[in-house]
């Protein structure tokens, strides 16, 4: 019998049943998007990017040839070798507009064992003077299309894409501006290339994960390659198992799983407070059933008995709904790291972990309001009737607002009631103040973000870089530049791959490896900020300043002051750190990171033995607009073709800083999505506590009605309070989103750039808020304040 | 203080009815089929009469005192007080005559926790707009100083005793000016020698020119009314004026 109290007492409070059951699927469905999103991606970008059975190591090597490839696969700890070149070359997008490109050269696609793809349209083996294109590179071309590319030793050739691939070891083409293809030996030597294979990609047969050991056997195999009589200039051990965009991926499953626990505590304490409300609600049935007996024990059974069919429900709704909302961020996810979700179903564990959530949150938020309810002796819950019967206690804020002068008894009314149930206000505040943070964070990150980007690109005074495939004479090239109209400075510049030399145990090994620019200790080109140290100056000779990217990085570990041995091509030579500076935005080049060093020129030509060449010129013109820059840079390329000078790219600084821009567009757009969701919860939360507190107040508000306050006063009174509440969760909310700011902007700088954002807190964030929260709290008290209206006195002061 | 009628003209007829019910019948529909609560009844009263209504739990007495303050609506039947008929007007109209017209008194007294005592007599005076904002408070003092509770005005309502909450809830029932008092079971929470004075100040205001309408179950109130009305099953089943009161409140008026 006592069951179906339960049950009717949930079907006559039908709207208190459909805010408990919704708050509790809300938690539900944050932590089943989560783990469903989290068991997806985790599995599938295994399925994706290790499923192209990605190479363990790769040996550069003078020449690979297939005795060497067999010689290699016969050692011992090695189960795949393969022969592989990669050519920086450009395909031309536009009149005059290349695209930098990566084209593999692969010995036989119909018996690829590593860095495999799978094809998606048209062929999956080009024929000679044919080509494949990774899917994510060029989004508006397919199979069919013919496209114009050059090499660095060749000319423009033309050549038809035969079919689309996709490469799951491959960032996304779109987001880094590169074109990935796939050509034959053949296709080579027809592009005006040597056909020669210059890289072996090895796969270990123990311990693939390892790094250690992979670099152990992939130095083992180096010496055994130069036992064969070849050279081998160098051995590059990526970070096994790992997708070249993961930390982007790690960004976004941490920003997730943020909202997953944050939808967990919202729930929890969406929960506490309804359950508080129909337990007050209750205090004369708990009465009427400890007359006839009952005990606190049964009464709290009862109660938790509900909550319990409440979790039930949720679970109804919240399971399907957040296996949906992961499914869609893992397909999201997924886009943004250029892999395929093949499989969307979800294990077991998550539906398990679900349950579990839907059934002990909302007993453990209810805990302490049932046990306390549950507690009222007969002649206490007999006392509860009418307003004004409890004794209030007088706090602070009651005195305060006690002393509030000048304004109307219905606005003091308004404000007065916010500050009733105090618990009930500190938890709907709360909950609307982590939405107002969450916004104002997302957009404070995206401007602190642009704004450090912008700041960077200040210290950058040069409008266009050019790279070139190969070094050409310097004076030559500089004469050319000079002569295209527009050209107000250029500076020709020196950059090379450094690999630092470590001793270990008496014997040389390579270390970190990166990018070294060599330019003229006068170049007025950058203004990089100090962190540390001093900048070039002249008399400085094998003086080195690295980047703060380069000096975070683990493997670095040397301070300013120190040596450092470094290795161009085979020339080592020594160097001393003079500075650290902070340079945003440093192009990756291909290593995967950022980390870069500058040396005088000619101190680099010394070390290496390559006088008088350039492989990377800055230019400034004499209007920096994008119009006018790009005009200048297609006469370049023009002057550059009639020079038959190769090379990779002319960037705009414009582009660049766009590029580097769009990075964050991603993050800051999930940011936002989870403040409007967590604003939803809030303004659900308010809707509940206004629809509760209006409950709560009905003989209240009809007594208002008897002594003469028309429906627009009662609505006044009523809105005014959700503003008033509103209102003071914006306050926390901007005093939060500093504190959040930091973190958010932190982990994006550190994850994306390695340094912290200069943090901008914009007005506009805490005005837009506001605005916001205006709307949201007029929407959300509206239907509690109408239904209060609406109420005839007959039937107020009829209610229990 | 003068009364007035809607028209603005001065009250000094002491006979004129301010109030009257027209066969007036009201029933509920419930599971059990349909309840009559008023069955066909006529009632008046008239400017500064102190009218008790008695009658056991269910007589209809208080559904009677609801169809005065426009708190709920007759079946059938009509309900003009000082000329205007109230069962034509909607919810929204009827707070707002209400406010002007008529002042409450409730058994809980019901003033709001949230306000000051002062705040509270000054709430309908807000809702109303009659009694312009710079008098608002001078007038609230002057009747709680009527009431003999000024001293506790500017203290919450929870703080004062039944008695002293009843006097406010007089004072706010005062707050427009209205013609009318009307009082649920006003003593029914308070013991017998503060029920007296309460009762008092009813009598205290009709002898100020004010409509007192009392409805009551419990004692003897023949002492401070001018008429008592008993109903039984939702009809009048007598009318009896209380001669020596009536005079004495003529004699003030």
């Amino acid at each position: 019998m006592r069951w179906r109290k339960v049950l009717r007492d949930m079907w006559v409070n039908d709207l208190r049943t459909i805010l408990a059951v919704m708050a509790i699927a809300l938690g539900i469905f944050g932590v089943g998007s989560i783990l469903s999103a989290y068991a997806i991606l985790t599995r599938e970008i295994n399925v994706n990017f290790l499923g192209t059975s990605p190479a363990s190591a790769t040996l550069y090597t003078d020449k690979v040839d297939s005795a060497l490839v067999k010689a290699v696969e016969s050692q011992p700890g090695i189960a795949v070798a393969e022969p592989r070149r990669t050519i920086s070359a450009r395909l031309l997008i536009g009149s005059d507009e290349w695209r930098p490109m990566l084209l593999y050269v692969v010995d036989d696609f119909s018996n690829m064992r590593l860095a495999t793809f799978a094809p998606e349209k048209g062929k999956s083996a080009p024929a000679d003077n044919e080509m494949l294109i990774e899917r994510s590179s060029l989004l508006d071309k397919t199979v069919g299309d013919v496209v114009t590319i050059r090499t660095p030793n060749g000319v423009n050739r033309e050549l038809p894409i035969t079919g689309v691939i996709h490469d799951a070891a491959q960032a996304p083409g779109w987001q880094d501006r590169v074109v990935y293809g796939y050509v034959t030996l053949n296709t080579l030597a027809w592009l005006g290339e040597t056909p020669e294979f210059n890289e072996l990609r090895i796969v270990v047969s123990d311990d693939p994960l390892n790094k250690a050991h992979i670099t152990s056997v992939a130095n083992q195999i180096k010496d055994f390659v130069q036992t064969q009589g070849h050279s081998v200039s160098d051995v590059y051990v990526p970070n096994p198992g790992e997708h070249p965009h993961a930390d982007q991926m790690n960004a976004l499953l941490f920003l997730f799983e943020a909202f997953g626990v944050l939808a967990l505590i919202l729930s929890g304490v969406l929960v506490a407070n309804i359950i508080n409300a129909l337990l007050a609600q209750q205090i004369r049935q708990i009465g009427v059933m400890k007359a006839i007996g009952a005990r606190t024990q049964q009464i709290a059974g009862l109660y938790f008995g509900a909550v319990l069919i409440f979790g039930v429900l949720a679970l109804v709704i919240g399971i399907p709904l957040g296996l949906w909302a992961g499914r869609l961020y893992a397909t999201f996810a997924a886009g943004f790291l250029n892999f395929d979700i093949t499989n969307n179903s979800v294990p077991l564990w998550v539906l398990g972990v679900e349950i579990l959530v839907g059934l002990s949150v909302p007993v453990i938020a209810a805990a302490f309001p049932i046990i306390k309810g549950s507690q009222i002796t007969v002649q206490q819950s007999f006392n509860d009737y009418g307003i004004g019967t409890k004794p209030v206690s007088v706090t602070l804020i009651d005195t305060l607002l006690l002393r509030l002068r000048g304004v109307s008894r219905p606005l003091l009314l308004s404000l007065r009631n916010v500050f009733r149930r105090r618990v009930r206000l500190a938890l709907t505040v709360g909950v609307l103040a982590i939405g107002g943070a969450t916004f104002m964070s997302a957009i404070n990150v995206g401007v602190s973000w642009n704004y450090t980007v912008e700041q960077s690109f200040q210290n950058r005074h040069y409008d266009m870089e050019v790279r070139f495939i190969k070094p050409y004479p310097a004076a030559q090239v500089a004469d050319l530049v000079r002569n295209v109209s527009g050209v107000t400075k250029v500076e020709t510049w020196q950059q090379l791959l450094a690999i630092r030399q470590l001793s270990n145990s008496g014997n040389t090994v390579d270390g970190i490896r990166f990018n070294v620019t060599g330019l003229p200790i006068a170049s007025t080109m950058v203004t990089f900020p100090l962190v540390e140290g001093r900048w070039l100056q002249a008399g400085d000779t094998n003086a080195i300043v690295v980047n703060h990217e380069l000096n975070l990085s683990p493997d670095w570990n040397v301070h300013v002051g120190d040596p450092v041995r470094l290795k161009f091509g085979d020339l080592i030579s020594t160097w001393t750190v003079v500075g650290v500076v902070k340079e945003v935005g440093a192009p990756r080049r291909g290593l995967g990171t950022a980390a870069s060093a500058y040396v005088p020129l000619e101190a680099l030509a010394a070390a290496t033995n390559i006088v008088g060449t350039t492989t990377n010129m800055r230019i400034e013109t004499a209007e920096h607009g994008d119009d006018y820059v790009t005009a200048v840079s297609q006469q370049l390329e023009r002057q550059f073709d009639t020079a038959n000078m190769q090379r990779t790219t002319i960037q705009l600084t414009t582009e660049r800083k766009r590029v580097l821009e769009e990075h964050l567009v991603v993050i800051v757009a999930v940011l936002i999505v989870m403040a409007i969701l967590v604003a939803a919860v809030g303004a659900l939360a308010l809707a509940s506590t206004m629809s509760i507190s209006v409950m709560e107040r009905t003989r209240e508000l009809g007594i208002m009605r008897a002594i003469g306050a028309s429906t627009g006063a009662v609505l006044r009174i009523v809105i005014t309070e959700g503003i008033v509440i509103g209102l003071l969760s914006w306050l926390i909310a901007v005093a939060l989103s500093f504190p959040a700011t930091i973190v958010i902007g932190d982990a994006a700088g550190t994850i994306f750039v390695s340094t912290h954002l200069s943090l901008i807190f914009p007005a506009s964030a805490m005005l837009g808020w506001a605005c916001l929260i205006l709307v949201i709290s007029v929407l959300a008290s509206f239907f509690p304040a109408w239904s209060a209206a609406q109420l005839t006195v007959r039937e107020v002061l009829a209610y229990e | 203080m003068a009364t007035h009628g809607k028209n603005g003209k001065a009250r000094t007829n002491g006979a004129e009815k301010l109030i009257e019910l027209r066969h007036i019948t009201k029933q509920y529909m419930n599971a059990a089929g349909t309840f009559t609560a008023l069955d066909g009844i006529d009632f008046e009263a008239s400017t500064a009469e102190f009218v008790a209504v008695v009658g056991k739990s269910g007589s209809g007495k208080s559904t009677l005192l609801n169809m005065l303050g426009g708190i709920d609506t007759p079946t059938s039947g009509e309900v003009i007080i000082d000329g205007t008929p109230i069962h034509r007007l909607n919810q929204n109209q009827l707070a707002v005559w209400r406010g002007k017209h008529v002042g409450a008194v409730f058994q809980f007294f019901q003033l709001l926790p949230t306000l000051t005592v002062i705040e509270n007599v000054i709430l309908p005076m807000d809702f109303c707009h009659i009694i312009p904002i710079n008098q608002r408070k001078q007038r609230a003092i002057q009747l709680l100083e009527q009431v003999g509770i000024a001293d506790q005005a500017y203290k919450l309502p929870t703080l004062l005793s039944g008695g002293q909450q009843q006097r406010a809830a007089i004072a706010r029932a005062q707050a427009n000016d209205p013609l009318i008092i009307l009082a649920d079971e006003p003593t029914g929470n308070l013991d017998s020698h503060t029920a007296d004075a309460t009762l008092q100040l009813f009598k205290d205001l009709t002898i100020a020119g004010k409509t007192v309408v009392m409805v009551t179950h419990e004692r003897d109130v023949t002492a401070w009314v001018s008429r008592t009305v008993t109903l039984a099953d939702g009809k009048v089943v007598s009318n009896s004026a209380v001669p020596n009161n009536r005079e004495a409140t003529y004699a003030l008026a």
